[in-house]
C-alpha cells in the first residue's frame, strides 16, 4: 500500500474549486436528539451548514451547544435523528472518519509530548511520510508564530501560545471541517479579540467549514455567517448574525442578542386600526400599522420590545406628552461616549443607552423623565407564546 | 476463635513474670489431650494446696522458636511438653536439664520399654515421657474383616475395593511425605541410619522400599498427592478401605460413624521383616533454667506417672507410656490403645540428632520424585544423600576477623569524615538547631526506625560475616558464606539449591508477575472507567477483595485449590474432560500455580494505582487523540499510558521489591515443589535458616544480597526515569 499523500495547504486564498460530490464539507443535522436516560439535552435539532460556512452555536449555558459539536464529531452517540458530513451518514463511524478537527475550550494538548509532536501526532498516526510531515508542521508553525516554540512542552508555554498549538493541531491536518468548542473563553480580553481577527482570516484563507460554539455574542457576532441560537436543546433562530439582531424570531433571542439586553414589557393592542398603539401600564407606545399581523384584534396581549439604545429622551414641552414611557431614573452608569439609564414607571423598568451629549445639565439619580421610541424601532412579540408579530405571520397560533 | 483466644492469653501470659509460687508448663496439646491434661493438672493442685500449676497452651508452630528464644532469658516455662525429637538440638542450646540418676532409674520400671530410651542422650536421660505415637493401619472393618498380615495380603484386600473411577481406593495415606515412606524403609531392611548410627539415604534396601510405594501409586491402589485432609476425608466418607494413621485420628474416625479397626502394619512379603513406623514420644522436660526444679520434677513424675497417665489416657485418649494405666479395666480394654501398643513393639523411634532437620527436604524430594517416575529411586536416593552432606558440612572455619575489622573500621572512618564534612557544608547543625521542635517530633518515628528497621537490619548484616555452629554460638567467616553462595561451589548451576538457579527463577517470577499484574490492573481500570459500565462501585470493591484478603489465606485457598484430587481447577478441567492435572509435579505448572495465585493477589493493587492515574488526566486529551485519528490501541500506548506512567512507576518498583520477596506465596502454594525448583530467593534463604541445620550465617547472607539485588534495581529504575524526564 503506498503511503497516502497529503492534500495541498492552501495557505493562502485559493482559487474557488467548485464543492463537488464529496469533497463537501457540509454538514447536516436531522431532528437530531440527545439524551442521557430521561435528561433530553438536545431536542430535535435541524440544521444544515453549508460548504465553506463559519456557523456559530451560541446559547446560555448549560443549553447543549457542547454536546451538539460532540455528536458532529462523534464523541457522543446521536440518540435520534440524522447526521450528516458531506453526503454521507455519519453516525456509527467514529471520529477519527470522519475528518474534521476539533479545536477544546480546555486545549487538550498532549501533555507529554513536546509543540511538534503534538503538531504532528495526527499526521503520524495517520502514517504520512515523515518528511511530508515535517514540512507541514513547519508551514503550520510559520502561520501561528509558533516556530521558535516547537521543542517546548505544553506546560512552557502561555495561555495563548497554547490555544495557538491547539488551533494548529486542527490545522495540519487540513480536515474537510473545524470544530471549535469556545476556544477564546481561557484567554484575557485583549488577546481575545486578536485571536478572534485570526480566526476570521484562518477561516478566509483556509476555506473551511466552521462550527464554533461559544455564549459570547461578540464572538458570535463578529465571526459568523451564520448564528444558530440554542436554548434548552432546541434551536430558537438560524440566520445571518444582523437577522437575528433586528428581527428576533422571539423574545428569548430578542434577550439574548445585543447588550445591554432588549427592554421587554407585557401590553395590549390598544388604538384604531390605523393608528395602533401598545398600552403598557400608563404608557403609550405607537406602532407601525403595517407591521402588525390582519389578524390581531385590538385588546391582544404581547410583549413589547425596545432595543435601549433606540429609546430617546422626550422634551418636556413636546407634543402629544401622552405618548412613551414616563418614569424616573433610578441609576445613572456612565460609560464615557454613552451613558446607561435605567429607568423605573409603572410600566416596570427599562434600560436606556443614550449619548451623554443629549442629556441636559443637572442630571442624576431621581429626575423624572419620558422616553420615546420611533414607531418602526418597537418589536411586538405575542404576549403567550413570545413569538415575533409581523405582517404575515399569524396573530394567533 | 477459642484458638486465636488461646494465642492470645499464652502471649500475654508469657509476658507477664511467672507467679513465685507457680509451675508453669507450656505443650502444644488442644481437643482431648489438652482436656486431659487440664483434668490432670486440678487433680494435681488439690493434693498440692502449698504449689500451684499454671498450663499454658502456645500454638505448636511456635513452641520450639519460643523455647530457644525465652529459656536462655530466664522467661521460659518450668516444664514443657512436646515430641522427643528436637531433643539433640535443645541439649545442644542448653534448653533442658538433665534428671537425676533415680528419676531414670524410676522411669525405665514405670513406663513400657522403648518410650524411655528415645529421651536419653549422651547418656542422661532427659525427659519423663507421656505418649508414644507411631502410626498404625486403620481399616474399615465392613470392607476389610481381617487384618492383612503382609504387604501381600494388604496390596490384594486393597485391589479388591480400588476403583480410581469411582474415587475408591484400597489405601489411602500421605504418599508423599517422607513420614510415611519410613516404615517401608525398615520392612525392606533400610533405615535412616547406618550401622554407627550415622544419618543417611542411599541404600538398596530404601531403594527398594521407595519402588515399592511407587507401585501402589502407579496402580492406583494409593491415591497420588493425599494430605492429611485427603486421607480423613476418603476413609471417613467409606472411600478408602486403609489408612496409615496416627492415634490423632482416632476422633475422626470414631466420629464418622464408620466401623473399624487398628492393627500393626503388616509384614513386608519381600523380606519377611514388619513394616517399622516411626515412633515420637511426648515427654515432659525440666527447662534448664527452672528455679525450683526439684518442685518440677515432682510435677513431671506425677504427670507422667500411673495417676497423671491414667487420666490422659481416659480422658484425652492418649497411647500413655505408663504401664500401670494399662492395669485400669478401661484403659486395657480400649482397642485403639491396645493396637498402637502393639504398633510401638515394632516401631523406631525418630533419630533426635539435630542433623535430622535437614534429612526431611531431601528425602521428600528424593520420595516424590520417585513417586512422579522422574527418576529411578536409586538415583534419587543418592541425589538426596548428597545434599543432605552438604546441608550437615561442618561450618566453614573461623576467619581471622583483624583484617575485616580494619576494613569495616576504615569505611566507616571514611563514611563519617564524609558525612560530617557534608553535615558542615549543609550547616546540619544549624538548621536543626533552628528547626529543633520540628525535628523534636521526628524523634518517636526516627527511634522506631532505628528500632525495628536499622538495628535488625545491622544485625542480620553481621550474621551474614558469621557461621551458626549450634546452640546459638556464631563464629566469625568473614566472606566466606558470600564466596560460597556466588561460586555455587556446592551445586551445578542448574540444580534448584544454586543461587545463579533460583535468582534466575526469582526474577523469571518477578517480571512475569509484575508484567500481568500491570496488564491485567490496566486492563480493568479501563474498563471500569468506560460509560457503559453499570454497577461501577460494586465491581471496584469487588475487584479489590483479593487484595484485601490477606495473603496467606489466599495462598491456602489456591493451594487447596490445585490439589489433584480435592482441587476445583482439576475438577472444571474434569468437565472438559481432562485428566487431573499433577500440578505441582513438573516446574512449568507448579510456577504456574504460583504465578496464578500471585497474580490474583497482586492485580487490584496496579487497578487502583491505574485507576487514581486515570482520574488525573483529563478526557478530553483522549478525544482529541481519538478526532486525530488514533484508534483505541494507539490512543492507550501513545497517550494514556505515557500520561500514567509517572504514577505506575513507583507502583511498579513497589510491586517489583514484594513479589521479589513474595514468600508466602512460594512456601504456601508451591512450597518449592517439585525438588525445590520454583523457591525463589528469600524462601530458598528460609530453607538455609529453618530447615537446613539453622545456618542462619549462610541464609543471613542471602538475605543480604537479596537487599543488594533490590538497591540495586531500585537505583536503575531511579536513574532510568530521571534521565526520562532529562530528556523533556
Ligand atoms: N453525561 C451527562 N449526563 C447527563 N447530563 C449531561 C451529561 N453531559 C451533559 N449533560 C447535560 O447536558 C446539558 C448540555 O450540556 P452541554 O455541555 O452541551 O452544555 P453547553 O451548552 O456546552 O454549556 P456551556 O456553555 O456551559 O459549556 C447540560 O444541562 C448538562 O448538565
Ligand atoms: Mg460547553
Amino acid at each position: 500500500m503506498p503511503p497516502p499523500t497529503l492534500p495541498p495547504l492552501p495557505l493562502r486564498p485559493a482559487a474557488p474549486a467548485p464543492n463537488i460530490g464529496s469533497d463537501m464539507a457540509t454538514v447536516e443535522l436531522r431532528g437530531v436528539c440527545k439524551s442521557y436516560g430521561a435528561v433530553h439535552v438536545v431536542r430535535g435539532v435541524d440544521l444544515a451548514i453549508a460548504d465553506g460556512e463559519f456557523l456559530v452555536l451560541v446559547g446560555p449555558s448549560g443549553c447543549g451547544k457542547s454536546t451538539v459539536l460532540r455528536m458532529i464529531a462523534g464523541l457522543e452517540e446521536v440518540t435520534e435523528g440524522e447526521l450528516r458530513i458531506g453526503d454521507r451518514d455519519v453516525r456509527g463511524v467514529v471520529p477519527r472518519d470522519r475528518d474534521i478537527a476539533m479545536v477544546f475550550q480546555s486545549y487538550a494538548l498532549y501533555p507529554h509530548m513536546t509543540v511538534r509532536e503534538n503538531l504532528a501526532f495526527g499526521l503520524r498516526v495517520r502514517k504520512f511520510p515523515k518528511e511530508d510531515i515535517a514540512t507541514r508542521v513547519q508551514e503550520v508553525a510559520a502561520v501561528l508564530e509558533l516556530d521558535l516554540l516547537l521543542d517546548r512542552l505544553p506546560k512552557e508555554l502561555s495561555g495563548g501560545q497554547r490555544q495557538r498549538v491547539a488551533m494548529g493541531r486542527a490545522m495540519v491536518r487540513r480536515p474537510k471541517a473545524f470544530l471549535f468548542d469556545e476556544p477564546l473563553s481561557n484567554l484575557d480580553a485583549a488577546l481575545r479579540s486578536q485571536m478572534r481577527v485570526e480566526i476570521k482570516r484562518l477561516h478566509r484563507e483556509l476555506g473551511a467549514t466552521m462550527v464554533y460554539v461559544t455564549h459570547d455574542q461578540v464572538e458570535a457576532m463578529t465571526l459568523a455567517d451564520r448564528i444558530a441560537l440554542l436554548h434548552q436543546g432546541t434551536l430558537q433562530q438560524v440566520g445571518r448574525p444582523d437577522e437575528l439582531y433586528d428581527r428576533p424570531a422571539n423574545t428569548f433571542v430578542a434577550g439574548f442578542i445585543g447588550s445591554p439586553a432588549m427592554n421587554l414589557l407585557d401590553g395590549t393592542l390598544g388604538g384604531d386600526r390605523d393608528t395602533p398603539v401598545v398600552c403598557a401600564a400608563d404608557a403609550v407606545i405607537p406602532v407601525l400599522a403595517d407591521g402588525l399581523p390582519a389578524d390581531l384584534a385590538a385588546g391582544a396581549r404581547v410583549r413589547l420590545g425596545v432595543r435601549p439604545h433606540d429609546l430617546a429622551l422626550a422634551d418636556a414641552g413636546a407634543a402629544s406628552p401622552a405618548v412613551g414611557f414616563r418614569g424616573t431614573v433610578e441609576v445613572v452608569e456612565p460609560l464615557g461616549w454613552e451613558v446607561h439609564l435605567h429607568v423605573r414607571g409603572e410600566f416596570g423598568t427599562l434600560t436606556a443607552r443614550l449619548e451623554r451629549s443629549v442629556l441636559p445639565a443637572p442630571f442624576g439619580a431621581g429626575q423624572p423623565v419620558r422616553l420615546v421610541v420611533d414607531p418602526s424601532k418597537v418589536h411586538l412579540f405575542d404576549g403567550e407564546s413570545g413569538r415575533r408579530l409581523e405582517a404575515g405571520s399569524p396573530g394567533r397560533v | 476463635m477459642p484458638r486465636l483466644a488461646a494465642v492470645v492469653l499464652g502471649v500475654l501470659c508469657l509476658a507477664a513474670p511467672a507467679g513465685a509460687s507457680e509451675l508453669v508448663v507450656w505443650h502444644a496439646y488442644h481437643g482431648a489431650e489438652a482436656e486431659g491434661l487440664g483434668e490432670w493438672a486440678a487433680q494435681w493442685r488439690q493434693g498440692h494446696p502449698g504449689a500451684s500449676v499454671r498450663l499454658v497452651e502456645v500454638p505448636s508452630e511456635a513452641l520450639t522458636g519460643k523455647l530457644a528464644s525465652a529459656i536462655p532469658r530466664g522467661h521460659g516455662p518450668d516444664v514443657f511438653i512436646w515430641a522427643h525429637e528436637q531433643l539433640g538440638a535443645w541439649v545442644e542450646a542448653g534448653l533442658v536439664a538433665p534428671l537425676p540418676a533415680e528419676v531414670e532409674r524410676e522411669a525405665i520400671e514405670v513406663h513400657l520399654p522403648g518410650t524411655v530410651d528415645p529421651l536419653v542422650r549422651d547418656g542422661r536421660l532427659y525427659g519423663l515421657p507421656l505418649a508414644f505415637k507411631s502410626v498404625a493401619l486403620f481399616r474399615n472393618t465392613r470392607l476389610v474383616p481381617e487384618a492383612p498380615a503382609t504387604t501381600d495380603e494388604l496390596i490384594a484386600d486393597a485391589a479388591r475395593w480400588t476403583d480410581p473411577d469411582a474415587g475408591r481406593f484400597g489405601l489411602a495415606y500421605e504418599i508423599g511425605a517422607f513420614y510415611y515412606e519410613a516404615p517401608w524403609l525398615y520392612g525392606f531392611g533400610g533405615g535412616i541410619t547406618d550401622r554407627e548410627g550415622r544419618l543417611g539415604l542411599s541404600g538398596v534396601a530404601n531403594a527398594r522400599a521407595l519402588a515399592f510405594a511407587a507401585d501402589l501409586q502407579r496402580r492406583g491402589l494409593v491415591p497420588a498427592d493425599a494430605n492429611g485432609a485427603l486421607v480423613t476425608a476418603l476413609f471417613t466418607s467409606g472411600r478408602a478401605a486403609m489408612v496409615i494413621q496416627g492415634p490423632w485420628f482416632l476422633a475422626d474416625a470414631a466420629g464418622s460413624g464408620i466401623p473399624f479397626a487398628i492393627s500393626p502394619l503388616p509384614v513386608v512379603s519381600a523380606t519377611g521383616l514388619p513394616a517399622r513406623p516411626f515412633l515420637t514420644i511426648d515427654a515432659a522436660f525440666l527447662s534448664s533454667h527452672c528455679g525450683r526444679p526439684d518442685e518440677a520434677l515432682a510435677l513431671m513424675r506425677d504427670l507422667a506417672g500411673p495417676a497423671g497417665a491414667r487420666i490422659r489416657a481416659l480422658r484425652g485418649r492418649q497411647p500413655v507410656t505408663a504401664r500401670a494405666a494399662y492395669d485400669d479395666p478401661r484403659v486395657a480394654g480400649d482397642p485403639a490403645l491396645a493396637a498402637f501398643r502393639e504398633q510401638l513393639g515394632l516401631a523406631v523411634p525418630m533419630p533426635s540428632d539435630p542433623a535430622m532437620r535437614a534429612l526431611w527436604e531431601p528425602a521428600a524430594f528424593a520420595l516424590r520424585s520417585t513417586l512422579r517416575g522422574d527418576l529411578d529411586p536409586a538415583t534419587a536416593l543418592a541425589q538426596a544423600e548428597r545434599k543432605f552432606r552438604i546441608f550437615t558440612r561442618p561450618p566453614p572455619p573461623p576467619a581471622d576477623p583483624l583484617p575485616f575489622v580494619f576494613g569495616v573500621g576504615g569505611l566507616a572512618l571514611v563514611g563519617a569524615f564524609l558525612a560530617v564534612r557534608r553535615a558542615r557544608r549543609v550547616r546540619l547543625g544549624a538548621a536543626i538547631w533552628a528547626h529543633r521542635t520540628d525535628y523534636l517530633y521526628l524523634v518517636p518515628a526516627a527511634l522506631g526506625v532505628l528500632a525495628l528497621l536499622v538495628v535488625p537490619f545491622v544485625v542480620g548484616a553481621a550474621v551474614s560475616f558469621a557461621a551458626h555452629t549450634g546452640g546459638g554460638e556464631f563464629s566469625f567467616v568473614g566472606f566466606r558464606n558470600f564466596v560460597s553462595i556466588l561460586s555455587s561451589r556446592d551445586f551445578g548451576i542448574t540444580e534448584p539449591e544454586s543461587f545463579y538457579y533460583t535468582l534466575g527463577v526469582t526474577v523469571l517470577w518477578t517480571v512475569l508477575n509484575v508484567g500481568l499484574h500491570l496488564a491485567l490492573g490496566i486492563a480493568l481500570a479501563l474498563v471500569l472507567r468506560e460509560p457503559w459500565v453499570r454497577l461501577r462501585g460494586l465491581w471496584r470493591v469487588l475487584l479489590i477483595v483479593p487484595w484485601a484478603v490477606p495473603n496467606y489465606i489466599t495462598a491456602l485457598i489456591w493451594k487447596g485449590m490445585f490439589h489433584r484430587q480435592l482441587g476445583a481447577i482439576n475438577a472444571v478441567l474434569g468437565w472438559f474432560g481432562i485428566e487431573p492435572v499433577g500440578w505441582f509435579d513438573r516446574f512449568s505448572t507448579a510456577f504456574a500455580a504460583n504465578l496464578a495465585t500471585n497474580v490474583w493477589l497482586g492485580f487490584p493493587f496496579m487497578m487502583v494505582v491505574t485507576l487514581g492515574a486515570l482520574q488525573t488526566i483529563p478526557r478530553d486529551v483522549e478525544e482529541a487523540a481519538a478526532i486525530d485519528g488514533a484508534g483505541a490501541w494507539t490512543r492507550f500506548w501513545r497517550i494514556t499510558l505515557p500520561m500514567i506512567k509517572p504514577s505506575l512507576v513507583p507502583a511498579v518498583v513497589l510491586g517489583s521489591v514484594w513479589t521479589f520477596n513474595m514468600f508466602n506465596v512460594i512456601y504456601l502454594v508451591s512450597g518449592g515443589d517439585p525438588e525445590g525448583r520454583t523457591e525463589i530467593l528469600i524462601s530458598q534463604a528460609y530453607r538455609w535458616a529453618f530447615s537446613r541445620q539453622e545456618q542462619y550465617g549462610y541464609a543471613a547472607a542471602y538475605a543480604v544480597l537479596i537487599f543488594g539485588i533490590l538497591l540495586g534495581f531500585d537505583r536503575l529504575t531511579r536513574r532510568f526515569t530521571r534521565t526520562e524526564a532529562g530528556a523533556r
